[in-house]
């Protein structure tokens, strides 16, 4: 016997794709797919992102700010899941989704919906539960919220409540999976887990033909550039004001020479930006909203990448599709994790502090374009998604 | 060998400065006055127009007003908002100079100090000189691969670098800037809140525009490597040459008197603008160790500091006068003119210089110029400064400058064989010796 049907629990609707939570989701859907397992997705989400045209029929907005911490930031996620949860209409409309659909599984993305996913398992006895980890969450909220200035007794106390909900999921599911060894080795030695499967974050292979963007030409001419992609996720913001911004932008001449693309783009709000706001108007150029071809546009022009990540946990997709491309790539400690095994591949440049990032994105620029070894190349093909399913075993622990 | 090159010395610094020179302004106006020495028929005086990203040339006689503070030339902006204001900013700076003491505090609000002569000088000379005088003819240079530019001043508020660089992508001429200093990249909390900034974008500016620099001493030009190095590229090639350090004889019927303070005091002699890069707190705390330990005689000797009052000391000078110890054995002069200055320096015992940080360093080669033992710190530029003939410190060795106060305060005849050595040994670098290294550095360079 084996899973057919699963349905999917998360924060955020799968229904377009653009941060990498949402590309994960999307690709465990595209796998299970191919091996011929029905994934249906639902949410709850917060309206001020997701708009109509991104949510699917069965997904739920969560529109009010309970009183429980309504002054911090970046929770939202976890006030939907108690929202759902304590909202007798909502646990209705997707116990009704359960029944109408009637999976083999639930499988829960990211730990937040467990409030609500307890209340629709207890009335779908024996029901077995998925536990997709995208990150182990309690750590990465609290240096996230550190990060903006909560106060700190307030950061241990979300922190906490995560960590509970985290090891509750844990001890009620039949499988997790996890992004990296060491969330799996978290999860057997903090939650005492005992059948933990590691699917990495990969990256789409890409499209047969991609076009050449002429937007890309009037920008950049044929000048090389760096790229560099990220949501506003704050450790993608801090990253590139930490690394990247932090005392101007002088690795080149005064032309554009690195591209920004997405959420990320709203460190221009920031003080390190603007303080050398001339320098790094006349070196950056901003694409806030892309597309996907506009993006593999970018991407297959450019010279190389910058990843540069604050803080977090899992491993990002964002290195992934760096690694991926074959080109140079300047990144820190934090965005390589879990891609340990690439640290020192061909044309990767590890940088930790901001004057060793200064130094090598300047360098690679003066840098002829890398030609990766064949050798190099191969290995990389792990780094895409049906090889991240492939090799991870999952198929044989979906069929029992 | 190609064709004649054509060498533009850049005037913009002095052009706007439109008074007596200071500073970079006077290294400016040094090496601009020996320029036709060196370069001969092949050099052409400039001035940059930033609203335009123009260079201007301007005749001899033009350029010979602007140096001797005789002209100054505003460079106006295009009509629209800025032209506009600039009438009201004019009226402004007319109004603040009506008023040396309000003067005095704007420009200190700006980070710059000037002495109340000064301030008179610059008044004098700007309500004097009419300031919707004409602007003489300039005419923009045909720029070209056989152009040099010559820069040396305050080219972070006269110049746009960004615009220079594109029009150096375009007529592909040369540009050397003198450097003089890192300190606002290597050491930011020395220097003046909002010139960091200012700097910082100026120098990473710089790295793309230069392709030559000459810096102002071996300190200096490894740091401008190293920040080269930091931006991951190929080094801008920097050369070196001195400041010149002329001591001039001071014109005037007036006779100089020493300041009431100092009159029958023993004192050593400190003399730089005050702020936290000069660290005056060393002496000070060396000079109240002194004190209390009875280490210098309260009565008879002195700790003189010379100079402006700079940023972020509000709170030091006011414990250096509240201190018992200190309140009356620290001299501060803030208004000293130059034959003054000279006078305070031929009674003094010998000359301190603590400084953070120095890209060149010129007190010391004064002190030695007039022919005063020094005990300098060893940071930056200063040891390349007078070899053994000046005794250093670390800048933060407080007890090694509390033990050397002391014993040269006690110590007449060992200062008195010193001060012989350094008549006998001595050689001060005069600006023409200092324009011959600069302008030989710059025609081997450009050719």
């Amino acid at each position: 016997m084996s899973y057919r049907r699963i349905l999917g629990l998360g924060t955020c609707p799968a229904v377009k794709p653009v941060h990498g939570g949402q590309r994960r989701v999307h690709a465990i859907k595209a796998f299970y797919q191919s091996v011929g397992i029905r994934y249906d997705h639902v949410c709850v989400y917060d309206p001020s992102i997701y708009g109509p045209g991104l949510v699917g029929s069965h997904d739920r907005p969560f529109d009010t700010v309970p009183a429980w911490y309504p002054s911090v930031p970046f929770i939202t996620d976890l006030l939907s899941g108690r929202q759902a949860a304590d909202d007798s209409a909502l646990v209705a409309h997707f116990s009704d989704v359960l029944g109408a659909l009637e999976p083999d599984a639930l499988q829960l993305e990211h730990p937040f919906m467990w409030p609500l996913a307890e209340r629709l398992l207890r009335g779908a006895r024996g029901l077995p539960l998925i536990y997709s980890s995208h990150n182990v969450e309690a750590p990465l909220k609290r240096s996230i919220l550190l990060g903006a200035a909560v106060r700190p007794e307030v950061c241990a106390t979300i922190h906490d409540e995560i960590d509970r909900m985290e090891r509750e999921v844990c001890a009620r599911a039949a499988l997790i999976i996890c992004v990296s060894a060491s969330d799996r080795d978290h999860y057997v030695s903090s939650c005492r887990a005992s059948d933990v499967i590691v699917v990495p974050n990969g990256v789409d292979r890409p499209p047969a033909n991609i076009r050449l963007d002429a937007k890309v030409g009037q920008v950049f001419g044929h000048r090389r550039f760096l790229f560099m992609v990220g949501s506003a996720y704050p450790p993608n913001v801090q990253g590139a004001r930490d690394l990247v911004i932090r005392n101007g932008v002088f690795h080149s001449s005064p032309l554009k020479s690195l591209a920004v693309c997405g959420g990320v783009c709203e460190l221009r709000q920031y003080p390190e930006y603007r303080q050398y706001m001339a320098a790094n108007e006349a070196r950056i150029a901003f694409f806030p909203s892309i597309d996907d071809d506009d993006l593999w546009a970018l991407k297959a022009a450019a010279h190389g990448c910058v990843l540069a990540i604050g803080t977090g946990g899992g491993t990002s997709l964002k290195t992934a599709e760096a690694l991926a491309l074959g080109k140079w790539v300047v990144a820190n400690s934090t965005a390589l994790r879990g891609f340990e095994a690439f640290a020192a591949a061909e044309g990767v440049i590890r940088a930790d502090n901001r004057a060793d990032f200064a130094h090598a994105m300047a360098k690679v620029l003066r840098a002829d374009p890398i030609q990766i070894s064949e050798g190099s190349r191969k290995a990389r093909d792990v780094l895409f998604w049906d090889r991240c399913f492939s090799d991870s075993g999952l198929v044989a622990r979906l069929s029992f | 060998m190609g064709a004649v090159l054509r060498y533009l010395f850049d005037l913009t610094t002095s052009a706007h400065w439109g008074g007596p020179a200071v500073g970079i302004t006077r290294v400016e106006e040094s090496l601009a006055r020996r320029a036709r020495q060196y370069l001969g028929d092949d050099l052409t005086f400039c001035v940059y127009d930033k609203y335009r990203n123009l260079v201007l040339a301007i005749d001899d006689e033009t350029a010979a007003l602007a140096i001797d503070g005789q002209l100054q030339i505003k460079i106006k902006p295009p009509r629209g908002d800025a032209g506009r204001l600039d009438p009201l900013r004019r009226s402004l700076r007319r109004a603040l100079l009506s008023n040396a003491t309000v003067y005095h505090a704007f420009q200190r609000l700006r980070g710059r100090s000037f002495t109340r002569e000064e301030v008179v000088r610059i008044r004098e000379q700007q309500l004097a000189v009419p300031n919707d005088r004409p602007l003489p003819a300039m005419t923009p240079v045909e720029l070209d691969a056989d152009t040099v530019m010559i820069s040396g001043g305050l080219d972070w508020e006269f110049k746009d670098l960004r615009a220079l660089w594109a029009l150096k992508q375009e007529r592909e001429f040369r540009y050397c800037a003198i450097v003089y200093d890192l300190i606002p990249v290597l050491l930011p909390h020395y220097v003046v809140p909002g010139y960091v900034e200012l700097l910082t974008d100026y120098f990473g500016e710089l790295y793309w525009t230069a392709d030559r620099v000459i810096c102002i001493s071996e300190a200096t030009r490894r740091d401008w490597l190293r920040y080269c190095d930091a931006l991951g590229a190929q080094p801008v090639p920097a050369d070196v040459f001195p400041l010149g350090c002329d001591l001039q004889p001071v014109a005037g019927d007036t006779v100089p008197e020493l300041p009431v303070e100092l009159a029958g005091k023993r004192y050593a002699l400190f003399v730089s603008t005050i702020e936290p890069r000069k660290n005056h707190r060393i002496l000070y705390e060396a000079w109240d160790d002194c004190v209390r330990q009875k280490l210098v005689d309260a009565e008879r000797d002195r700790l003189v500091f010379v100079g402006r009052r700079g940023w972020a000391v509000e709170e030091f000078l006011r414990e250096v006068s509240f201190n018992p110890a200190t309140r009356d054995t620290i001299v501060v002069l803030n208004s000293v003119d130059d034959a003054q200055l000279n006078l305070i320096y031929h009674n003094c015992a010998f000359v301190v210089f603590p400084s953070h940080y120095e890209g060149f360093g010129l007190p010391v080669a004064e002190a030695l110029g007039h022919g005063k033992p020094c005990i300098s710190s060893d940071s930056g530029a200063l040891p390349e400064i007078g070899g053994d003939l000046v005794v250093r410190l670390g800048a933060r060795d407080t007890p090694g400058w509390t033990k050397a106060i002391a014993h040269y305060m006690n110590a007449p005849d060992e200062l008195a064989a010193w001060s012989d050595r350094i008549a006998r040994e001595y050689r001060p670098i005069t600006w023409d010796m200092a324009a011959k290294t600069f302008f030989t550095s710059i025609k081997e360079q450009a050719r």
